[in-house]
């Protein structure tokens, strides 16, 4: 997709001045996607975790969303981005409880209740940043800084990339490669996918299935938190209602595209985002295509994905279904 | 030299009494059997063993100490390790990975250290596993190494094995008493659940047999006989043969011509079976579980397309005939393999079950609408035909005991007078008394004029139900014998896949050697 | 509710006096209670056959859609049909937008879940392009369509109020659908598609056929309500025609139980709440989006019930399951 949008517009110019130019462009083409992702990112691996443990989580919408929301206000009420990040980490995680003690004890419908906290999370955000700042949207919130890279930033191109970025960025490069150790170089990881496919047989091997589901559901809301915090920290620097707009959802599809596999799910919300960045590169462009086929354009792009691989994409075996430990009966 | 006793070991489930003051020694290097029909509380009484429960009277005592388990890795610490009947590994694991789950919580992993250290083990123990294959893909016979490996590596000195040869090839079967004369030789002590007597009276030292929660004693291998045992087991005289009248053959009801049946992977499960049936016989399907019977059974129900070959119904050609078009016009009844997946609607009335084939026929409906009185007589009528012990006809069958469930499904297939009856597995899990009642409700068919196609994987099953044996063997019939004269090394040759001939034996399929 | 200031019980009491007391307040709650009941009436359905439609949004306003289509561009019609046939526009795009997630489910096995959900963006996103674009009334300050024809506009059901027939279009869909699952066999097939595909199958009942239906119903009836909020309500097509009625439907399935009874006096319940809400936030100042937290919580509070109930009931059961042995011989 990338490929096929960097063609795009770097067919674009003839001369070599407009070439210039155009490399231009497509760094910040590069970098709105990136920025664009990141949120989905966080939230898709934070769906991974969870999931990987046998927990559907639908509600990383509402973990999305309150993470954007903690993250301004407490950005605002301590006068610094990363105060907000750590406030959207902590609410987030506690979103994730929620989530754990419905599905893990109650053994709720997992899906009714990641329903009820995207219901609850876009209720009660809206409802508060009325009360607390009078209107529907927050003041301009403070800045991530952004971390550079001292010399490696100066590369043409790839410098401003991949050397040039705030301090979430980073951290989601180093969540990818912790996250793939963690799950399949670590003992631990390998208890979070037996508990995942089959819980009978971690369970009899003296692992503590609802431990694990909760500690990984909790990690999920944390996520989802942390890249909601970016969705309005980030570059658009402040919260409106329903800020998250969907992204959630795009973020479970990237989930199944991406196989549960860490990596592949990253990609594919790189795939989406940029997706979205191509949308507002358009609509910058001027061009007279009415700007809701391009916001239609993510969701399109989440759907045919999909579709096209659809039954060739297999979750967690026990994925779903709460495990009941066998006590009463036999 | 007591190893392990039991003394006065009680368990309660609400009101019901699982196990009743069971007293139980076990000497160290000994292969001890507990022998009992389902319900009687056995496995109940291992899982107490093993840590899973934990006992409400009594006590358990190891090399004369009393000891108390809290769970089953605390079971597995003091040296006590169950081997279950369904197997406790994760399919999309490694074997090394299945092993040393729940052992290793470190930073680092490093599975190939693991590897070699699991496959010396294996070595030494002789039971042959390649550490880094993936235990889905392994053979049933092989994933059970796997689970006994597990426990090794964990150190028991006790190994608990619960129906372990339910789902093994004869052939696996001796390996397995081979590996567990071995372990026993090497001072582990085995306890072997089962209800298969012929199994207990080659393998073990000492059998103890339950009955209703309660001990109802404890033999030494070579004091009693086979009948003995059984009288023990149920409490009253077994009868070994049902008394089956001769066959009184009709017109030939089914037949089929190299069928071919893929499975849900799109391998070819028959691969190119042709027999026939005829009326008033049952065509026994004898084989290990896995050989294509499901896909055959499948197949003639109209589940599952035919890649292949014809079906005929009474001279007609049903092949591409859709489930739909069979339920519709034909009289087949199906009793499935699984019947709480398959052949229920476990949230459903007994009524609403009943009438799962024929909802949609006069006089259970007409122009869409039900007409509720029908139905209502319908249930009825099954329910005393059919002997459904209930305390109200509006119970949901998932309030039933298997043995009763099974009945609602046998009211619903047999009470059209089906030409042809299916019946995969019908006496799985349920009790002698429930198992004795569906044979011969089985047999009456047969006596009715009903051409019925028997699946089992339990050789005695087959061989006492039917007229004629079809061996399955990937997915083709090695032979079929006449189950009058045939014998069990007859029957059991032919479960490895040799046809018997006059000299020598030779291997039906050309394909992979079996590897064991 | 404290953290705004107002008195809870004040606000409460307020909240229900005007919308059940108030004749006026009752055509209002009537009005609410519309669409909520068609749609959760849909997704009810669609949940008997083990589908989880969350599309509703997306189907309501693809069927003002259509509706819209057929009240703005079909002239000349009488109202005994151009009522009927703008319904039946609303009726066929909710269900395209059911239909497409449902044919996806039973064919492809993608998982409802996600379509569902993605579609309503895509829908939302058609329907604003549609009411800014070809079908806005020019010169109007905020994007909304002319009004449609006055032969397709519903007719006023309570006099002298402003409830419009929408609801008795949501009373009959709830009528019918309850006795097709009491004494219908097709409500039979879709309850056996529904609690165990597998013995479905066995039955003849043809799975994937099943699914589709219901998922198309199912949004077809979304449709409808966006149809009647259209042709009932505003009498325009605008951007956003449900405040959220597409997730409050899918709390009001949940909590129904199963039965369309249920289903009815649940919708009530929260019609009753957003008519109430309108006027707290007139009259003791607090924002109308608490309703959104309002509907969050309940829907907490009866999933963690069912939970709690299911497990009282296995608890029940397999203590039975234990008597049996000495039941049978």
């Amino acid at each position: 997709m990338m490929i096929l949008n960097s063609v795009v517009l770097l067919t674009f110019p003839l001369t070599t001045e407009e070439a210039l130019q155009s490399s231009v462009q497509f760094i910040d083409f590069v970098l709105a996607s990136i920025s664009l992702s990141v949120p989905l990112a966080f939230a898709a691996l934070g769906g991974l975790w969870s999931e990987r443990s046998g927990v559907i989580n639908i509600g990383l919408e509402g973990m999305l969303l309150s993470g954007a929301f903690a993250g301004a206000v407490g950005a605002l009420w301590a006068g610094d981005a990363i105060a907000g990040l750590l406030f959207a980490i902590v609410v987030g995680g506690l979103v994730g409880l929620l989530h754990a003690y419905l599905c893990v004890t109650l053994k709720v419908n997992q899906l009714v209740s990641g329903l009820a906290i995207n219901l609850l999370a876009i209720g009660l955000t809206s409802f508060l940043v009325r009360v607390i700042y009078g209107e529907g949207i927050t003041p301009r919130l403070p800045e991530i800084t952004t971390l550079n890279i001292p010399l490696l930033h100066h590369i043409p191109v790839v410098g401003p990339i991949f050397f040039q970025q705030d301090l979430v960025v980073y951290a989601l490069v180093l969540l990818i490669i912790v996250s793939t150790y963690i799950l399949y170089s670590t003992g631990h990881g390998l208890a979070l996918r037996a508990v995942g496919d089959y819980p009978k047989a971690a369970d009899s091997s003296g692992i503590n299935v609802a431990f694990v589901r909760y500690v990984s559901v909790i990690a999920s809301g944390c996520l989802s938190g942390l890249g909601g915090a970016y969705l309005s920290l980030g570059h658009v620097r402040f919260f409106t209602e329903n800020i998250s707009a969907g992204k959630g959802f795009i973020a479970l599809a990237a989930l199944i595209f991406g196989r549960w596999n860490p990596v592949a799910t990253v990609l594919s919300c790189l795939l989406f985002g940029s997706g979205e960045a191509l949308q507002l590169r358009i609509q910058a462009l001027n061009v007279d295509i009415p700007y809701q086929f391009l916001t239609m354009l993510p969701y399109v792009i989440a759907l045919l994905a999909l579709v096209g691989l659809a039954g060739r994409s297999l979750p967690p075996t026990a994925l779903g279904i709460p495990y009941i430990k066998e006590e009463a009966g036999r | 030299m007591v190893y392990l006793r039991l003394k006065g070991i009680t368990k309660r489930f609400g009101t019901f009494v699982a196990n009743n003051a069971i007293d139980l020694d076990v000497n160290s290097g000994e292969i001890h059997a507990i022998l009992g029909e389902n319900g009687a509380g056995k496995t109940t009484l291992m899982n107490i063993l093993s840590g899973l429960y934990q006992p409400d009277g009594g006590q358990i005592y190891l090399q004369g100490r009393p000891v108390r388990f809290s769970s089953s890795s605390d079971a597995i610490q003091h040296g006590i390790g169950m081997i279950h009947q369904h197997f406790m590994l994760v399919p999309q694991l490694s074997v090394t990975e299945n092993i040393i789950l729940g052992t290793e919580f470190g930073s680092k992993l490093n599975l190939r250290q693991k590897a070699n250290e699991i496959e010396l083990m294996s070595r030494n123990y002789n039971l042959q596993v390649d550490p880094t294959a993936i235990v889905g893909n392994l053979p049933v016979g092989t994933q059970q190494r796997v689970e006994i490996l597990k426990v090794l590596y964990r150190g028991v000195k006790v190994l608990i094995l619960d129906e372990p040869t339910a789902v093994l090839t004869p052939s696996e079967v001796e390996s397995l008493f081979i590996i567990l004369r071995q372990l026993a030789a090497t001072n582990h002590t085995i306890l072997f659940i089962s209800h298969k007597l012929d199994e207990l009276l080659d393998l073990c030292n000492r059998v103890t047999v339950l009955r209703r929660g309660q001990v109802a004693e404890t033999v030494v291998n070579g004091s009693v006989s086979k009948a003995e045992l059984a009288k023990l087991m149920v409490g009253r005289d077994v009868l070994f043969d049902l008394q089956k009248p001769p066959p009184n053959l009709g017109t030939d009801v089914l037949q089929v011509r190299n069928l071919h049946v893929e499975d849900d992977r799109h391998l070819a499960a028959i691969q190119g079976i042709s027999f026939g049936l005829r009326a008033g016989e049952i065509l026994g399907i004898a084989g290990v579980d896995g050989n294509g019977q499901r896909e055959l059974a499948d197949a003639i129900a109209g589940l599952r397309h035919i890649t292949q070959g014809t079906i005929k119904l009474e001279g007609v050609e049903i092949t591409h005939w859709s489930a739909q078009q069979r339920v519709r016009q034909l009289k087949i009844g199906y009793i499935p393999e699984d019947r709480q997946k398959i052949g229920l609607v476990m949230s459903f009335s007994i009524s609403k079950n009943l009438i799962l084939k024929t909802f949609n026929q006069f006089p259970f409906s007409r122009h869409g609408i039900f007409l509720f009185s029908a139905i209502q007589t319908n249930t009825h009528r099954s329910i005393e035909q059919f002997d459904i012990r209930v305390t109200s006809e509006q119970l949901k069958v998932n309030q039933l005991s298997g043995g009763n469930q099974q009945k609602v499904v046998l009211a619903r297939e047999l009470s059209g007078n089906p030409k042809l009856i299916i019946a995969m597995q019908p006496c799985r899990g349920l009790d002698v008394g429930a198992t004795e009642y569906v044979q011969r409700q089985l047999l009456a068919e047969r006596q009715r004029g009903a051409a019925i196609l028997y699946i089992s994987t339990e050789l005695e099953e087959v061989m006492m139900m039917s007229d004629r044996i079809a061996m399955m063997y990937r997915g083709q019939f090695v032979d079929i014998v006449d189950a009058a004269t045939t014998t069990r090394e007859e029957i059991g040759l032919l479960m490895t896949g040799n046809r018997r001939t006059n000299t020598t034996t030779d291997l039906v399929t050309t394909s992979l050697i079996e590897t064991e | 509710m404290i953290l705004t200031g107002a008195n809870p019980l004040e606000a409460y009491s307020i909240l229900f006096r005007e919308s059940l007391m108030d004749y006026y307040g009752i055509g209002n709650t009537l009005n609410r209670m519309a669409p909520l009941l068609l749609t959760s009436c849909g997704v009810l359905l669609a949940l008997k056959a083990g589908q989880l439609n969350i599309g509703g949004e997306g189907q309501i306003h693809m069927g003002g859609l259509g509706a819209a289509i057929i009240g703005l561009y079909v002239h000349g019609l009488p109202s005994f049909i151009h009522i009927p046939l703008a319904l039946f526009g609303g009726f066929v795009f909710g269900g395209i937008w059911g239909g497409i997630p449902g044919y996806l489910k039973a064919v492809r096995g993608v998982n409802e879940v996600i379509t569902t959900l993605l579609l309503n963006y895509i829908g939302l996103n058609i329907v604003s392009y549609m009411v800014q674009r070809p079908m806005i009334e020019l010169g109007a300050a905020s994007p909304f369509t002319p009004v449609i024809a006055d032969s397709a506009k519903l007719p006023i059901f309570l006099p002298g109020s402003a409830a419009h027939a929408g609801i008795s279009l949501g009373l009959i869909t709830a009528a019918i659908l309850g006795s097709l699952f009491h004494r219908s066999t097709l409500g039979y097939k879709i309850e056996v598609v529904g609690q165990n595909p597998v013995a479905a199958r066995y039955a003849g009942i043809s799975v994937s056929r099943i699914i589709m239906l219901v998922m198309a119903i199912s949004g077809g009836l979304a449709g409808l309500a966006g149809a009647s909020e259209v042709m009932g309500l505003k009498y325009r097509l605008f951007e956003v025609i449900s405040p959220g009625y597409g997730y409050e439907a899918v709390a009001i399935a949940l909590l129904s139980r199963g039965s369309f009874a249920g289903v009815v006096m649940t919708s009530l319940f929260f019609g009753a709440l957003r008519s109430g809400v309108n006027v707290l936030q007139r009259e003791a100042g607090i924002p109308f989006t608490i309703v959104y937290a309002i509907q969050g919580l309940t829907v907490l509070f009866i999933a963690i019930n069912l939970a709690v109930e299911h497990k009282v009931l296995t608890r029940m059961t397999s203590r039975q399951k234990e008597l049996k042995p000495v039941e049978i011989k």
